[in-house]
Order: C-alpha cells, then sequence, then structure tokens
C-alpha cells in the first residue's frame, strides 16, 4: 500500500453473501419451506378471524396469511411494519463498487481482504474476488457531510452520487504496482457491508 | 444498513407482541453478527427458550426501554453531526 503509517493483520474471511444466501434458499426449499418471493408485506396485525388458531395475519400484496410466529428480518425496513422501531432502526445508505482490470492489462493480485483505515470515523473495505476483480466500499468522507443523502433513507435503488467519483482510480492511488493496470469502476451500487471477521465466529464455536 | 439508535443490535421478541419476534439493527456489522443472533432466535422459537439461555449476548435484547430511549449514538463515528 501506498503511504501506509501502520498496518497489522488477524485471520478473516470473506462471503459472497448473495450467492450464500441462494443456497441457504435452496437447501431450506428443498427441505419443505415454503417460500415465496416478491410478496411483499404491508401489514402485520392481530387476527380478525375469530376462527383462526394462529395470532398473526400477515397481509401481503398477493393475499394474506394466517401465522402462530412472525420473525421481522427486515433491517432497515422494519418502521414500516412496526412503526414502534421508527427512529431505533434507522436505515442507512452505504455505498460499494466492483473495480476491474481491462482484458490485456495485469494488475498484481491480491491475496488479503483490507481495512483501509483512514481516520477515526473513515475507512474503507476491500475483498479480491477470484477473477482479479476488485470490490471496495466506504468512501463515507465523499458523503458523510450530507446527512440527508444518508442517514434515514431506505431507497438503496439509487447510488450516492457523491461516491461514485470516490473510487475513479483507486487501486492507482493506493497500491503499489496498481500504477498502468488501467484498473476503472465497473459497478457502484448501494447497500450493506462486507466486511467479515471470521476469527470472531470461529471463537463462538463450541 | 439498518443503524440501531444505540449501535447495538435488536434480537428477540418485540415488547408487548407475544409469536413477534426481530433480528434487526446490526448497524453494518450484519455479517459477522447476523449467523450465531439468527441461531440464537432459532432456539428461541423452535426450543422456547428465552433470550437468556439462547445464548445471545445481554445487549442485543430488544427492550422497550431501548425502544424508548432517545439519542443516537452513531454520530459518535461521524464528524461534525453531534449537532444534527
Amino acid at each position: 500500500m501506498k503511504g501506509a503509517r501502520g498496518c497489522f493483520t488477524y485471520d478473516a474471511g470473506h462471503i459472497w453473501a448473495y450467492k450464500f444466501v441462494l443456497h441457504l434458499l435452496e437447501k431450506v426449499v428443498a427441505e419443505g419451506v415454503n417460500l415465496q418471493t416478491h410478496t411483499p408485506v404491508s401489514n402485520i396485525h392481530k387476527t380478525t378471524d375469530p376462527a383462526s388458531a394462529h395470532r398473526w395475519q400477515v397481509d401481503t400484496s398477493r393475499g394474506s396469511i394466517a401465522a402462530k410466529v412472525v420473525v421481522l428480518a427486515t433491517n432497515a425496513y422494519i418502521p414500516a411494519l412496526a412503526p414502534q422501531y421508527t427512529g431505533t432502526i434507522i436505515p442507512v445508505r452505504g455505498t460499494c463498487c466492483r473495480i476491474a482490470v481491462p482484458p490485456g492489462s495485469s494488475a498484481p493480485t491480491l491475496t488479503n481482504t483490507y481495512t483501509l483505515r483512514w481516520g477515526g470515523w473513515d475507512f474503507d473495505y476491500l475483498i479480491p474476488r477470484g477473477d482479479g476483480s476488485i470490490i471496495v466500499g466506504g468512501a463515507r468522507s465523499a458523503f458523510i457531510h450530507d446527512l440527508k443523502s444518508w442517514y434515514n433513507v431506505s431507497d438503496d435503488s439509487q447510488v450516492l452520487e457523491s461516491a461514485v467519483r470516490y473510487f475513479d482510480a483507486y487501486m492507482q492511488h493506493n497500491f503499489v504496482g496498481w500504477e498502468s493496470s488501467q484498473a476503472y469502476t465497473d459497478q457502484v451500487w448501494t447497500g450493506s457491508e462486507f466486511s467479515l471477521n471470521f476469527s470472531q465466529i470461529c471463537a463462538h464455536r463450541r | 444498513m439498518g443503524y440501531s439508535s444505540d449501535g447495538l443490535p435488536h434480537v428477540g421478541q418485540v415488547p408487548g407482541q407475544e409469536g413477534q419476534y426481530v433480528l434487526a439493527g446490526f448497524t453494518g456489522h450484519g455479517m459477522p453478527q447476523i449467523f450465531l443472533a439468527a441461531e440464537g432466535l432459532a432456539k428461541m422459537i423452535s426450543l422456547g427458550k428465552s433470550f437468556e439461555e439462547a445464548g445471545l449476548p445481554r445487549l442485543f435484547k430488544t427492550t422497550q426501554a431501548r425502544i424508548d430511549a432517545k439519542g443516537i449514538k452513531i454520530f459518535d463515528s461521524a464528524p461534525g453531526l453531534e449537532d444534527s
């Protein structure tokens, strides 16, 4: 890394979250779980049907179902279904990108995931993929001062415009040996952070 | 991301709502916490264990006091936003 003032390493891992979730869903469906996608829940309330044996009625865009147990696991979107959590669970927008190297160019192979810490509140996280591309997320300095662009924002269909430029020539600026790589930002998206620390997980295993 | 106003996840039975549970508010650190948090919640639901018996960190328990508490701690980790 260029300009690093310090460094430490520890065991870590990374996971392609979307692929992992799809594999999990495949397994549970094979076990007989009833999975319904593209079926947003609009409301959860105590059943009004006196004949129902189940406490909850869950209304969706495709009809209602009765449930004994409901688990709210929609994270940032929970206040829409459980208004008591408004201001307690707050949707926050982050940003992430994929940096690619064009065919014919070469770049050093990175074998570690990285956290690049710029200061107390400012850091990026980086994951090298098997195909040589780099996932980088963070870019806080580009948008954190504009509170309304990230705080209490649940629309993650829009990228943080101020963050898009942050990733330009990121690898060339920060990593030794990438200067001629012609690495470019292939994609930018908003969403959740990817940092993962396997050593924390393994410490809990019995 | 779902940030929690006090920086800690909300896991367990939704206060006052029997049969309704929450698993949320990981404040950008869901990946290292979600697997065991979900396992603990699954033990509560499928085995009838209490939060305290399910192997979950006590500070993760969702409570009425935490829902009612004012003050947003996440600004501690962002510059110049303390007055927002």
